[in-house]
């Protein structure tokens, strides 16, 4: 009995296994591809691990593509974009949950429905905007727009943990005299604080991955954010027959992925969190 | 603007009212695009979800002991792996490896005699709509099993206990336990999946570029090319909205749906 199960669970332990190799594929087949030189990558079995490390692909992307610029870029947007979607949603959370709003359903249901909306039926007008006021063209804008929008997830996540928070706490403080401003920033954010970073990161994460604000907004390669410098510079194939230089694609896109990798290792648990926090 | 032909520069050309409307609805291709989104929804929420319930569960009945769960963690960390990678990018890298000449996957395909399987998947448009398909439940997969396990983790293990102590098989206790108190997070996966589905931009702009000949347009690539590609802002703009429309009045319904849900249950 005690063997069958373990045979049982080995087996399904396999298979779930065999699901997740099948998952990581494209991404070893991108790092082998990326290591080897042209003339291993086209004689050599495409799974296999390279004969002779070939770094020369990456130094010349990093040449070619000006990563650092391109990484500040990315900062610039994903941090521009956070704080400002934090600090919106923070205090649009705070009005709904223990400001005790009136319209709190309307507004959540305001909420739900900016971040369902397809990007581009914002991304349109703004860069119509941006043109009108001729800032078309520069970073400040597209962190403005993706922030001011991104408030809505963060007011929507923060809501839901906030609605737990203990009321006793907010009456205490009341009660000692403190004034509202004072219960907002001395109460409520501190143990708030968590949910605040989660949500943060969660924004950041998105800022860095957006595509339609940068696509519309920056025109020029030396403004964009790495991925997306990125993806255009080596990855756009002009849809005909000559096709892709798999070499190069795969260790530009590496390169891209990296700073992205680095942030799920250092703060996978906190990411999960962000993302389950919507759903219960 | 979606009532105005404008190629994007200079001053408005002219004010059309609802004629930009009118021309989209005699479009062949905008409906075309329409229904390649709506074909979308399989390989962007049903597929995903399903698999997602099913490897969650399985993840948790069988690997949750001391040594198997460090497995079910790798497991969870590599399914979600392609969630966290910009879209553009794992477009790019899908796009190198399915390029039908020099990309991996026909490589491998040949090289162990599927070379009938080694299709062009760039220029066969029902290839093409395969190959999207399956970068589309890889990269959503990671998100429905994440949720679903932060859901089992919520379910009374009694219950399921119970079930198993009364001769409840693993599917039964699947069927009739597991996947019914996983309801309010397969509401949640839903909405946004399906939403997700009728706005998907990325995956198809960066693996095939809606091509070949627009055999995989979505609303969404299509308003783009409108957009830049024919200068016609006006028209991409009426698009645009009404993509927004229609997903609009379905996150409403849903949303409505699940608060009657709510209360049904009080």
């Amino acid at each position: 009995m005690k063997l069958k199960r373990f045979a049982k669970r080995t087996s399904i332990g396999l298979a779930l296994l065999a699901v997740t190799a099948i998952w990581l594929a494209p991404m070893w087949l991108t790092l082998v591809a990326s290591l080897k030189s042209e003339s291993e990558y086209k004689h050599s079995p495409v799974w296999a691990w390279p004969k002779y490390l070939n770094f020369d692909t990456f130094h010349d992307v990093i040449l070619h593509a000006d990563v650092a610029q391109k990484l500040s870029n990315s900062l610039q947007i994903a941090l521009g974009a956070a704080t400002i979607s934090v600090t919106m949603g923070f205090f649009i959370a705070y009005a709904i949950s223990i400001g005790r709003l009136k319209y709190r359903g309307a507004v959540i249901a305001i909420c739900v429905i900016t971040f369902a909306l397809p990007q581009e039926s914002m991304a349109f007008p703004v860069y119509t905007f941006t043109k009108l006021i001729d800032v078309y063209g520069s970073i400040p804008p597209v962190y403005i727009s993706l922030g001011i929008l991104g408030s809505a997830f963060s007011a929507y996540l923060l809501q839901a943990t906030m609605n737990h928070f203990p009321r006793e706490l907010i009456e205490a403080s009341h009660i000692d005299g403190a004034s509202r401003l004072q219960t907002m920033f001395r109460v409520v954010f501190p143990v708030m604080r968590p949910s605040i970073a989660t949500v943060f990161l969660l924004m950041f994460v998105n800022a860095w991955n957006e595509y339609w604000f940068p696509i519309l907004l920056l025109p020029d390669n030396k403004d964009q954010p790495l991925p997306m410098a990125i993806a255009e510079a080596f990855g756009q194939p002009s849809f005909t027959s000559n096709g892709i230089d798999p070499v190069l694609a795969s260790a530009a896109s590496l390169l891209a992925i990296l700073p992205s990798l680095f942030i799920y290792l250092n703060f996978q648990k906190a990411l999960v969190r962000g993302v389950t926090l919507g759903t219960n | 603007m979606s009532f105005t032909q404008w190629p994007g520069y200079g001053p408005i050309q002219e004010f059309l009212g609802f004629r930009n409307y009118q021309r989209i609805f005699a479009d062949n291709d905008f409906w075309v695009a329409f229904s390649h989104a709506l074909i979308f929804v399989i390989p962007m929420s049903i597929v995903p979800t399903l698999l997602g319930v099913f490897i969650a569960s399985l993840t948790f009945d069988f690997l949750s002991t001391r040594y198997a769960s460090k497995v079910a963690t790798f497991i969870r960390s590599s399914l979600y792996l392609p969630q966290i990678i910009p879209v553009m990018i794992t477009g790019i890298i899908w796009r190198w490896i399915i390029d039908p000449s020099s990309g991996s996957l026909n490589i491998l395909l040949k090289s162990i005699g599927l070379k009938s399987l080694a299709l062009n998947w760039l220029v066969d448009p029902n290839a093409a709509m395969l190959a999207l398909s399956f970068v589309m439940v890889w990269i959503q997969l990671g998100y429905t099993v994440v949720v679903f396990l932060s859901g089992l983790s919520r379910l009374n293990p009694y219950v399921l206990e119970a079930a198993h102590m009364d001769g409840a098989n693993w599917w039964q206790r699947f069927r009739f336990i597991t996947s019914r108190e996983l309801g309010p997070e397969i509401a949640v996966i839903l909405l946004t999946t399906v939403v997700g589905a009728l706005k998907v931009f990325a995956p198809v702009y960066y693996v095939t570029g809606g091509g070949p000949d627009g055999a995989t347009n979505v609303p969404s690539t299509y308003s783009f090319q409108a957009f830049f590609g024919g200068n016609k802002v006006g028209y991409a703009s009426a698009v645009t909205l009404i993509l927004a429309t229609v997903i609009v009045i379905f996150a409403l319904i849903i949303i409505r749906f699940q608060r009657t849900g709510l209360r049904g249950e009080e």
